[in-house]
């Protein structure tokens, strides 16, 4: 509560209130071993209250679901309550899904822009599949390289039911991907309505893109999108992740 | 199957890997495993395919951030030399080996990225990275200019000469130390220098570039105690320039 009061008051005096944060950390746990499930968790200290939460995803790439019993979604309600709780809360409740579906192999992170990240245009990203030696600069070529081009798109939705409609308009995705060599784009996801899941979008970025470590059998990546949604203050921001696939 | 425990681990970390088809350059996996309770504690993980053999590999650091140097009994590292080995075996190895020193420590808390600036991902500037200390809750993700609020970092790398001793002096190529600054906002006249080396610790083999791969703080912890720099080791590999990471605390 105090934690709260706090935040109103920063608020009033209009300075940023350091416990008032909430864009939650976005972090792999990894595929099973035929790409076929993708877990990860989002975390952090609720905009407002203070609480900590951590949440865990596991999805069926295939299906694009989200796996029975999941996501976990763990807040520890206290004042002051610490955030190793809330995530010993959360593994403790998807051990058994992660396990059962053998989520075992590490994920790679291919590219990722942090919300505390300054990024030069947080809608687009292009990334490699394979490392380049030395790293992957826009002049680097090679035989190996395949270079895609990742691009998110807010487009207008209805309001969902459980959002007013003043504080809108609200935003649903569509979601491009471009491979350069071959020249060709594809759509990998667009909303046709907004799912009652994500809140009251209001605008979305790139988070991150994500695969398989190592030689996948199966080469499914994910693709990280950020949503904001209307917060205590200001915009919260959350993960959904989007499966595709590239051709290499 | 994994065992019970190494999976928690996977919960427990962040996993950024960066392998390469053909046994090629490989660029390490960066995995921040987190804080200790008093924060002076830090433990990262760095795994992936090594160049050249295509085994896996996973080595595990712990930073004792107050006097910047590693924990005895660290680095915990991990290769599995045989055929067919996963990377995910070689993590789970590495993480058991590891277990006992990050208990004794009492290595629980959660660690988030600031900053992250994998080696796949295309047109960033990997020499000069901004970044806000925390999430701005009323404005959003960071703006490319801040404004008088901020909690703006901007944190530089440069290469510098050193001499060239042990092994490295049998290499053509100069090797390099590095020159690690920083910028905070409000402050913009005053460039602070984090690290700079004056000659080369032999751990670090012989380098030729570096560059800022991500940016660490304790994850719930707005007031952080120490964040910590990974920076990106450009070794030259059986086929290319690999790259490694070590970990720079600053406040």
């Amino acid at each position: 509560m105090l934690r709260k009061l706090a935040a109103i008051f920063a608020f009033l005096l209009g300075i940023v209130p350091v416990s008032a944060m909430d864009g939650a950390a976005f972090n792999a746990i990894g595929y099973s071993p035929d790409s076929r499930y993708f877990a990860f968790q989002q975390y952090g200290i609720r905009d407002g209250s203070g609480f900590p939460y951590w949440d865990i995803f596991v999805i069926d790439l295939k299906a694009d679901e989200w796996v029975k019993d999941t996501p976990v979604h763990v807040v520890l309600e206290e004042e002051n309550a610490p955030i190793a709780d809330a995530r010993a809360k959360a593994a403790e409740a998807a051990l058994p899904i992660l396990k059962q579906l053998d989520v075992s192999t590490p994920a790679e992170v291919l590219a990722a822009n942090p919300a505390t990240e300054v990024v030069t245009d947080r809608n687009r990203i292009t990334f490699d599949r394979w490392y380049i030696a030395g790293g992957s600069r826009p002049d680097s070529t090679g035989g190996d390289v395949i270079r895609h081009d990742l691009a998110v798109e807010a487009v207008e939705r209805p309001p969902p039911k459980v959002c007013y409609p003043d504080d809108g308009p609200y935003y649903g995705f569509r979601l491009t991907i471009k491979d350069r060599a071959m020249n060709s784009s594809r759509v990998i996801h667009l909303d046709e309505a907004i799912p009652e899941s994500r809140g009251c979008p209001l605008s979305y970025d790139l988070a991150a893109v994500v695969a398989p470590a190592g030689y996948p059998v199966t080469d499914r990546l994910v693709a990280i999108v950020g949503v904001y949604t209307k917060g205590f203050e200001g915009p919260d921001h959350r993960f959904i992740a989007v499966p595709f696939t590239i051709s290499d | 199957m994994w065992p019970n425990a190494s999976l928690a681990w996977l919960i427990v970390l962040t996993i950024q890997v960066l392998a390469s088809p053909a046994h090629a350059a490989d660029s390490a996996n960066m995995t921040m495993i987190g804080y200790s309770q008093d924060f002076r504690y830090f433990a990262f993980e760095q795994f992936g395919i090594q160049d050249g053999s295509g085994y896996p590999y996973s080595e595990i650091f712990v930073i004792d951030l107050d006097n910047n140097e590693w924990v005895k009994g660290s680095p915990v590292r991990h290769v599995l030399e045989e055929d067919g080995a996963t990377l995910g075996a070689a993590h789970s190895a590495a993480i058991a080996r590891a277990r006992p020193l990050m208990d004794a420590l009492e290595i629980t808390e959660p660690a988030m990225l600031l900053a992250d600036l994998p080696a796949t991902q295309v047109g960033l500037n990997r020499i000069s990275v901004a970044f806000d200390q925390w999430y701005n809750s009323i404005a959003g993700p960071a703006a490319p200019q801040p404004d008088g609020s901020s909690s703006r970092l901007v944190l530089s790398i440069e290469a510098i000469d050193v001499p060239k001793t042990g092994a490295c002096t049998t290499y053509d190529d100069p090797v390099k130390g590095f020159e690690l600054s920083i910028k905070r906002h409000g402050n913009s006249e005053k460039t602070e220098i984090i690290h700079r080396d004056t000659s080369l610790p032999k751990s670090r083999g012989c380098p030729v570039a570096y560059d800022i791969a991500a940016v660490a703080a304790p994850a719930g912890e707005p007031e952080s105690p120490t964040m910590v720099a990974l920076i990106g080791v450009y070794t030259w590999g059986f086929e290319g320039q690999d790259r490694r990471y070590i970990a720079v605390p600053f406040k």
